[in-house]
């Protein structure tokens, strides 16, 4: 087993990892971080996506053992006691549905915004090719995206 | 009423905050204490027998519990997979029927330990020859399923109105067209999961599931139980359905209560996304030959449907087709009618439901040759379907008149919305202006609006009947002037049509479709349709409303709310909407199905919300928005109605209705013997690269008549959600199989449009209030604004690239060949 410190949510945490452990994994089974979503386990869907170091990232196809000292924020380390904005825009535009996917979306369009704080639907669509949601069409998550950057 | 209204206004759903924070919980969240793991070992053939199954080498490994062979299932009855199907899928089988089939099963303290077992286990298979194509199983000596003469998934459908076969020897053009759709996999994001506990002799159940009574009683049937000793439990989140659990999956909820039986310890099952993908069930593929007579003006005059469907290994295609031939039937006036659907087993993965079941293939057929019958009539494919439209009073399939159909309303709003012209050059030009300003026609004098159609089968008739051969086909007479549109599987090509190429190699063209499917599920199955809920008023003055509705992403506790907020006067923050299982709630048979929310449960709920503010008024003199919680609480309200049922205490988390407080029980019961009919009207410019084959859809506009807009952001979002699976349908969805082998099973292989690959989106909602249907007259949305999405991109692409493709998906390499087969 590895010992990594990881900054979780701003907070020092140290895993042992086995050598194959995802991120995705010591978020959820370890340190029982449920809001990071399993969904297709291969880098496809992004219900997983979490922020490494403020950059979207698949938590299920990074190995933690690698992460030492890196800082991950998950959902749970977001708007904790009320909607910050990006959650706010989601509820008011309708972006959420099942809500699986959730999660993930709000980490992405919260990165695009730390890059590229007043994104248009062009980039706003293309940077979310990394997440995908079968309910919404991605219509009201864009418009969500789009009101969150407008805002700041 | 001093509250303005709650319905009509856009509210963000009642629960979305869990959503948003991560912190619902979902299947794939859940624990319970002393839970274990089961895994399940699949057949990697499609089919096969097995020789011999060696369990030991699984029971050695650490952390393994149990293991289940078929042997532990031969005592139980075989499953039926809904409601009219043969019950032909066993929990566990021996003999699987295709690649994934349940074989054995493993239990042990983790997920990793029951996998690790799952690949201990050693099967020796002996391959059989399988049946893949549908036509084999129909017309050939392979038997797949004693109980199934013919392979026949459910009683062969067969349907007339008139003479159809001299109607259309008479007409002055017929059309003769094969389509043939794909299968499409619901690809939740979630993958499955369910958790089974079995303790003395109670069953409870935490699963993915569209309706709880329906699986109670199916899962109580397939366990030879009594259906009072299983309670299901919804998920406080689930991660949406679109049909996929619409029924019981015999190796997911049954397998798992066995397993918990075994060990006497709650188990989880939980899917990989393959498992989601390939082993559980898929839209339901066709092949469907259509016959279209039409008079000059384009009036419909006979039309013959013969539909081929595969079920796969163990699915219910009878329903599909059921399904189909409403909508088929009714969208469009045609005084002669015959329709013929076969659904046969095959042994590929299991048909079941999917979002707009058989009217997202039949539409694809019916609305892609009323495409080309406008093109080679030089009418507008908007004033063709104009003149056909059926109207108000017309009968519905089982003989209910319309109501409501806002059809008409559709077309003229998308098509306005639109901007719809034909393209500078087209043929149609001139008709959509000489057409464009007349009124509409149709051909009353030809029709009987109150006549039913005949159904002449009921029954599985003998295997000698059943297989007989199509009806021939008339020849094509030249007398008649008939057109015909080849028959065959080539696409048809009229380069003149194709529009210029842009400088890099690419072509737009514009087209359109209508849709019809239909919400509740009155006529189609043997349980009626009906749903019921408790209506409390609390003592701190909140309304609880207690049912069985699951919400699965679509909207539906917020939707109830409103409809309650505003039958109460009440703010809709007064009112709180929960499902606490099977065990606490009134009757709801149906759910969350065939996007009946809405209609059937909101008529409950505003009819519990009606006795209950009549009660108010009579207990306390005043409206329940003027009620102060002081006077509830020095005022002894006696429940008129116990909801009753036991209370599962054991789950955290769950809130229990109030002790006392005044509780009234809401009902409804469609009076008619069809589902309510929802149309729509779809318009779309698409953008094809004749160098690689590659569609685009660019811009989109959907008229749905929703009857009435109950949640605007929910209504829309239902609706653009509907198109990323339907423009999915048509571009490029298909789960592939070679030799019965599924060849794209995972996110990776199967693809889906992504954010950047949607087209820019008009909803257009038509309110055509259906004054006995839904509260004040809605209908539904999610199912019905599926099936004009394929045919309007067909339509499009045929308008791009003057050539008709009749196979969905319609992937790159299919356009490519047709593109190829004009030069």
């Amino acid at each position: 087993m590895i010992p990594v410190q990881l900054v979780v949510n701003g907070r020092r945490r140290e895993v042992r990892c086995a050598p194959d452990d995802t991120l995705l994994t010591v978020l959820r089974d370890r340190l029982g971080l449920r809001g990071t979503k399993f969904g297709c386990g291969i880098g496809y869907c992004g219900a997983c996506t979490v922020l490494v170091d403020d950059a979207a990232a698949h938590s299920c196809c990074l190995l933690a053992a690698t992460l030492d000292e890196r800082e991950i924020t998950t959902i749970e380390g977001i708007g904790r006691d009320a909607p910050e904005g990006v959650q706010e825009a989601f509820l008011e535009a309708g972006a959420v549905q099942c809500g699986y996917c959730t999660p993930g979306f709000v980490l992405s369009v919260r990165a695009l915004l730390a890059e590229n704080p007043q994104p248009n639907e062009a980039e706003v669509r293309r940077f979310l090719t990394g997440n995908i949601c079968r309910c919404s069409g991605f219509a009201a998550i864009v418009r969500a995206a789009l009101t969150a950057g407008g805002d700041r | 009423m001093s509250t303005p209204t709650a319905i009509g206004r856009s509210v963000p759903r009642v629960d979305g905050w869990g959503k948003v924070s991560g912190s619902a919980e979902f299947l794939a969240d859940m624990a319970l204490s002393a839970m274990s793991y089961a895994a399940v070992v699949r057949s990697p053939h499609p089919r096969a027998t097995v020789r011999e199954l060696d369990c030991s080498p699984a029971l050695a490994v650490s952390g393994v519990l149990a293991v289940l062979t078929p042997n532990d299932v031969a005592h139980l009855p075989p499953v039926r997979i809904f409601a009219d199907s043969p019950p032909v899928q066993r929990i566990l089988t021996a003999t699987p029927q295709f690649a994934g089939d349940a074989v054995a099963a493993v239990v042990a303290e983790s997920a990793a330990a029951a996998q690790q077992g799952v690949l201990a286990i050693e099967v020796d298979y002996e391959p059989l020859p399988a049946v893949l194509s549908p036509t084999d199983a129909r017309d050939g000596d392979v038997q797949l399923h004693p109980e199934a003469p013919g392979n026949l998934a459910g009683p062969p459908i067969n349907i007339s109105r008139g003479d159809c076969e001299a109607a259309l020897a008479g007409c002055a053009h017929v059309f003769r067209d094969s389509y043939s759709t794909g299968r499409q996999c619901a690809q939740t994001i979630e993958p499955l999961a369910c958790v089974c506990d079995w303790s003395g002799d109670h069953l409870d159940v935490w699963t993915h599931l569209d309706s709880m009574f329906h699986f109670r009683d199916a899962l109580a049937e397939a366990l030879a139980v009594e259906p009072q000793q299983v309670r299901i439990h919804p998920p406080e989140a689930l991660g949406a359905s679109f049909g996929l659990k619409n029924s019981l999956i015999a190796s997911l909820e049954p397998l798992a209560a066995l397993c918990s039986r075994q060990v006497g310890r709650p188990v989880k099952l939980a899917l990989s996304p393959e498992e989601s993908m390939s082993a559980t069930v898929t839209r339901h593929p066709a092949r469907i030959d259509l016959v279209t007579g039409v008079d000059p003006e384009g009036h419909l005059v006979a039309r013959s449907a013969d539909v081929l469907l595969d079920s796969g290994a163990y699915g219910w295609g009878y329903v599909v087709a059921l399904s189909m031939v409403g909508k088929w039937a009714s969208l469009y006036r045609t005084e002669h009618l015959r329709f013929s659907a076969t659904s046969v087993y095959t042994n590929h993965v299991p048909g079941g439901a999917y979002r707009s079941v058989g009217t997202a293939q039949i539409h694809f057929a019916m609305e892609s040759q009323l495409d080309d019958i406008a093109r080679t009539l030089a009418i507008s494919p908007v004033e063709l379907r104009r003149r056909n439209l059926s109207r108000v009073g017309d009968s519905l399939s089982f003989g209910t008149a319309i109501r409501s159909f806002g059809a008409e309303t559709c077309l003229d709003r998308g098509a306005e919305v639109a901007g719809w012209a034909p393209p500078p050059g087209s043929r149609t030009a001139a008709s959509v202006a000489d057409g464009g300003g007349s009124a509409p026609a149709g051909n009353p004098a030809s029709i009987d609006p109150s006549s039913p159609l005949e159904r002449s089968e009921s029954t599985v008739p003998s295997a000698s009947q059943q297989l007989s051969e199509p009806p021939e086909r008339p020849a094509p007479s030249a007398a008649s002037g008939a057109t015909t549109n080849s028959g065959s599987p080539q696409p048809s090509a009229s380069p003149e049509l194709r529009r210029p190429l842009d400088p890099i190699g690419r072509s737009r063209g514009r087209g359109m479709a209508m849709g019809m499917h239909h919400a509740g599920l009155t006529g189609l199955t043997p349980t009626p349709e009906a749903s019921r809920c408790d209506v409390t008023l609390r003592d701190d003055g909140t309304v609880w409303i207690s049912l069985g509705v699951i919400d699965k992403g679509q909207g539906a506790l917020t939707t109830l709310t409103l409809v309650a907020a505003h039958e109460l006067g009440l703010p809709p923050e007064r009112i709180r909407v929960h499902n606490l299982g099977t065990a606490a709630v009134p009757l709801d048979f149906w759910g969350a199905e065939a996007s009946r929310t809405t209609y059937v449960m909101g008529r409950a709920v505003a009819d519990g919300a009606q006795r209950l503010r009549a009660t108010i008024r009579e207990r306390f003199g005043v409206e329940p928005a003027d009620l102060s919680p002081a006077d509830i609480r020095t005022t002894d309200g006696v429940a008129t109605e116990n909801p009753g049922g036991d209370r599962d205490q054991r789950r955290p988390g769950n809130d229990y209705p109030p002790v006392g407080g005044i509780t009234v029980q809401g009902h409804f019961a469609p009076a008619d013997r069809d589902p309510l009919p929802v149309v729509g009207a779809h318009f779309c410019e698409v953008e094809v690269d004749h160098a690689t084959g590659a569609v685009r859809v660019l811009r989109y506009v959907a008229a749905q008549d929703v009857g009435r807009v109950i949640n605007p952001l929910g209504c829309r979002g239902q609706v653009e959600g509907g198109l990323h699976h339907g423009i999915g349908y048509a571009l490029l969805e298909e789960l592939r199989h070679d030799g019965g082998l599924p060849l794209n099973p995972n996110f990776m292989g199967y693809k889906v449009l992504m954010a950047d690959d949607m087209p820019h989106i008009e909803v257009v909602l038509v309110e055509d209030p259906d004054p006995d249907g839904g509260p004040h007259g809605a209908k539904g949305v999610g199912t019905p604004v599926i099936p004009a999405i394929a045919p309007a991109v067909a339509n499009a692409i045929r308008d791009a690239i003057g050539v008709r493709l009749t196979e969905l998906p319609m992937t790159p390499p299919r356009v490519l060949a047709a593109l190829l087969s004009t030069e």
